[in-house]
């Protein structure tokens, strides 16, 4: 998958992901990796400081955790405003998806 | 053979000269782990794994510069995230406040406005017709002149004597009942304000109480006293001040209900204003512990009950040094100098009346001399007797020994800026203390009055006549607490300190033990 598509789909599946549950950095990773079928390879390094954005945008919220084997995980969480662009750009998504399967040509999807 | 820790203290030193925060180096170095053991259990070979997870994460350059200006954003983010300390905070305060004031009693006020005549007549006049210096010298001596009379209007025994006239049990009828007179006095001397503005010669008087039907009445009383004691002292035909009228200019209003909304918000306002600021600091500190510390800020929340049990053993070393502490009790006497100046035998009127500090120094000084002069003591620990003085130093009849412990316990110092000295006298029989005290002044009075007597009848037939009053009666001995609080508050606050030291100290050799491992 192309670099630019990887960057921008990075948000809305990360609001996605955090809106079924808490998480942490390296369980999103494999988890978008299985759900896509290894289709969706993120570089790892990329995907911390979008999380760190997004925090920042005040979408989701993080808390340290003391693990079971004594290591500390930041886990991340969906706020309000995470919700509220999730349904923005699961919007925006979905019209490109709509837009795309007009033309025909891809009809198994 | 491969040293994870290692590697990754290197990696870490790597990243951390590109300026990441702790917090996300932290972070970084969480995934790196989990990945590492992911590839360990799934066959491969740990060196071959790390440097495939490191390959994964990308170059430090990159990273960096991927997380921008992550230092002060991150900064940003914990404050956002740790920001529901300062509504709690503020929250907190505000709730306590609004109960406090829920709760708060009732008070009703009563109002009356006294006019020194000579004293309006004379700063009116001169206002236009006296230069400034003289003017600025009528409005002090005018300000002097009617705290003078402030204390005296607010003096224990006038309270006592309107608490008398009103009857005890009237005055303590919705504060707990009962007929001492002492604690009706204090209740009602409680309750009084004056305020004076020198300009007008005028002193407004208002009375607090919770009872509504009571504050009209003894205001009234309180004026009645004060006009028949102001009249003995300075209706005295040989006292020159007797020139000096007070009128009441507004009879003592009707009762109404004191509530200030004013007040109240700003005591509002205040409050919540700490509890906010407090918050703000608690938001700036745990803010600064996540981000420049990282997750240590976990392990230093691991160890708080350090910091819990330091500051408990603070508390409770406090309370036992408190509890330890020999009771001391005090109690306080003023006395009221009038200082006039009369010229050739002719009584001039009230131009020529002085007041130490201004005019009399001197005098000050003299009559603090005779108050801790070691023969009225001495004559005081007699008069008392020695035996029951020394009852709780010791035992023992010894009168010089019994006049060394009223010396240490007295202490006589002039109110700043007034014509008034106050005496104190602390000691642990509480019982002992009024007696001493009443004792000694009035040992005093009596030496001060023949004194003075020789001195205008023979030697200085136009000198001087100082006129000294007793404006509080010796109030019963109270516990002095004020030096143990501070004691308190320094033992708890050390405590918290080292729980605080031991905490973060603790916290940080967790860390390096786990990075040197």
């Amino acid at each position: 998958m192309r670099k630019e598509l990887v960057a921008a789909s990075a948000e809305p599946l990360i609001l996605a992901l955090l809106s079924e549950g808490e998480s942490y950095g390296y369980a999103i990773i494999q988890e978008i990796k299985t759900r896509s079928r290894e289709e969706i390879q993120w570089t790892d390094g990329m995907l911390y400081p979008v999380l760190h954005r997004m925090e920042d945008n005040g979408w989701i919220k993080s808390r340290w955790v003391d693990s079971d084997a004594g290591r500390k995980r930041k886990y991340y969480s969906i706020c309000k405003d995470g919700k509220k662009a999730l349904e923005t750009q699961r919007g925006e998504w979905m019209a490109v998806h709509r837009v795309m399967t007009s033309f025909g040509g891809a009809a198994h999807v | 053979m491969f040293n994870l820790e290692y590697q990754l203290g290197k990696w870490r030193a790597e990243m951390a000269a590109t300026g990441l925060a702790v917090e996300i180096l932290d972070e970084l170095e969480t995934h790196l782990r989990d990945d590492f053991e992911q590839q360990v259990r799934d066959g491969t070979e740990p060196a071959e794994a790390f440097a495939a997870a490191l390959r994964r994460l990308g170059p430090p350059r990159e990273l960096s510069a991927e997380f921008g200006r992550s230092g002060s954003a991150s900064m940003a983010c914990a404050l956002r995230r740790h920001r529901w300390k300062v509504w709690l905070c503020a929250g907190v305060c505000l709730l306590v406040e609004i109960v406090l004031n829920v709760f708060r009693p009732q008070v009703y006020v009563s109002e009356a406005t006294l006019l020194v005549q000579p004293l309006a007549t004379q700063v009116a006049a001169s206002a236009s017709t006296e230069t400034e210096a003289k003017r600025v010298a009528n409005l002090e001596r005018a300000s002097r002149i009617l705290q003078s009379e402030v204390d005296v209007l607010r003096s224990f025994d006038l309270a006592k004597n309107v608490a008398i006239g009103i009857r005890p049990e009237i005055v303590l009828r919705l504060v707990g009942g009962g007929k001492d007179p002492n604690g009706a006095a204090a209740t009602l001397q409680r309750g009084i304000y004056a305020d004076t503005s020198p300009q007008s010669g005028v002193i407004r008087l208002s009375l607090r109480h919770v009872d509504a039907d009571l504050v009209q009445p003894v205001l009234r009383e309180w004026l009645q006293v004060y006009a028949e004691k102001h009249r003995a002292v300075h209706m005295r035909t040989d006292n020159p001040a007797g020139a000096m009228t007070i009128v009441v200019q507004q009879a003592p209003t009707a009762p109404r209900a004191d509530f200030f909304w004013g007040e109240r918000l700003s005591g509002l306002a205040r409050l919540t204003l700490a509890g906010f600021l407090t918050g703000l600091v608690w938001m700036l500190v745990a803010g600064t512990i996540d981000v420049y510390l990282g997750s240590l800020g976990l392990v230093v929340r691991r160890h708080k009950w350090k910091f819990v049990l330091c500051a408990g053993v603070g508390l409770a070393t406090a309370e036992t040094i408190y509890a330890l502490r020999p009771v001391v009790y005090r109690s306080e006497t003023k006395l009221y100098v009038r200082y006039f100046v009369r010229e050739a035998g002719v009584l001039v009127g009230d131009a020529n009346w002085r007041e130490p500090p201004a005019g009399g120094v001197a005098i000050m000084d003299r009559e603090m001399d005779r108050l801790t002069n070691i023969e009225l003591l001495r004559q005081t620990a007699l008069q008392i007797g020695p035996e029951r003085i020394l009852k709780k130093a010791g035992g023992g009849q010894d009168p010089e020994r019994a006049t060394t412990v009223i010396q240490r316990g007295l202490i006589v110092q002039v109110i700043p800026r007034s014509s008034v000295i106050s005496v104190s006298f602390q000691h642990p029989d509480a019982n002992l203390v009024p007696p001493i005290l009443n004792e000694l002044t009035s040992l005093y009075l009596e030496q001060h009055a023949s004194a003075n007597r020789i001195e205008v009848g023979a030697a200085d037939p136009a000198g001087k006549v100082s006129n000294i009053s007793m404006i509080q009666l010796p109030p019963p001995a109270f516990r002095d607490k004020v030096k143990a609080k501070s004691i308190f508050v320094q033992v708890v606050l050390a405590g918290i300190m080292a729980g605080l030291a031991w905490m973060v100290a603790a916290g940080v050799m967790d860390r390096r033990a786990k990075l040197a491992r």
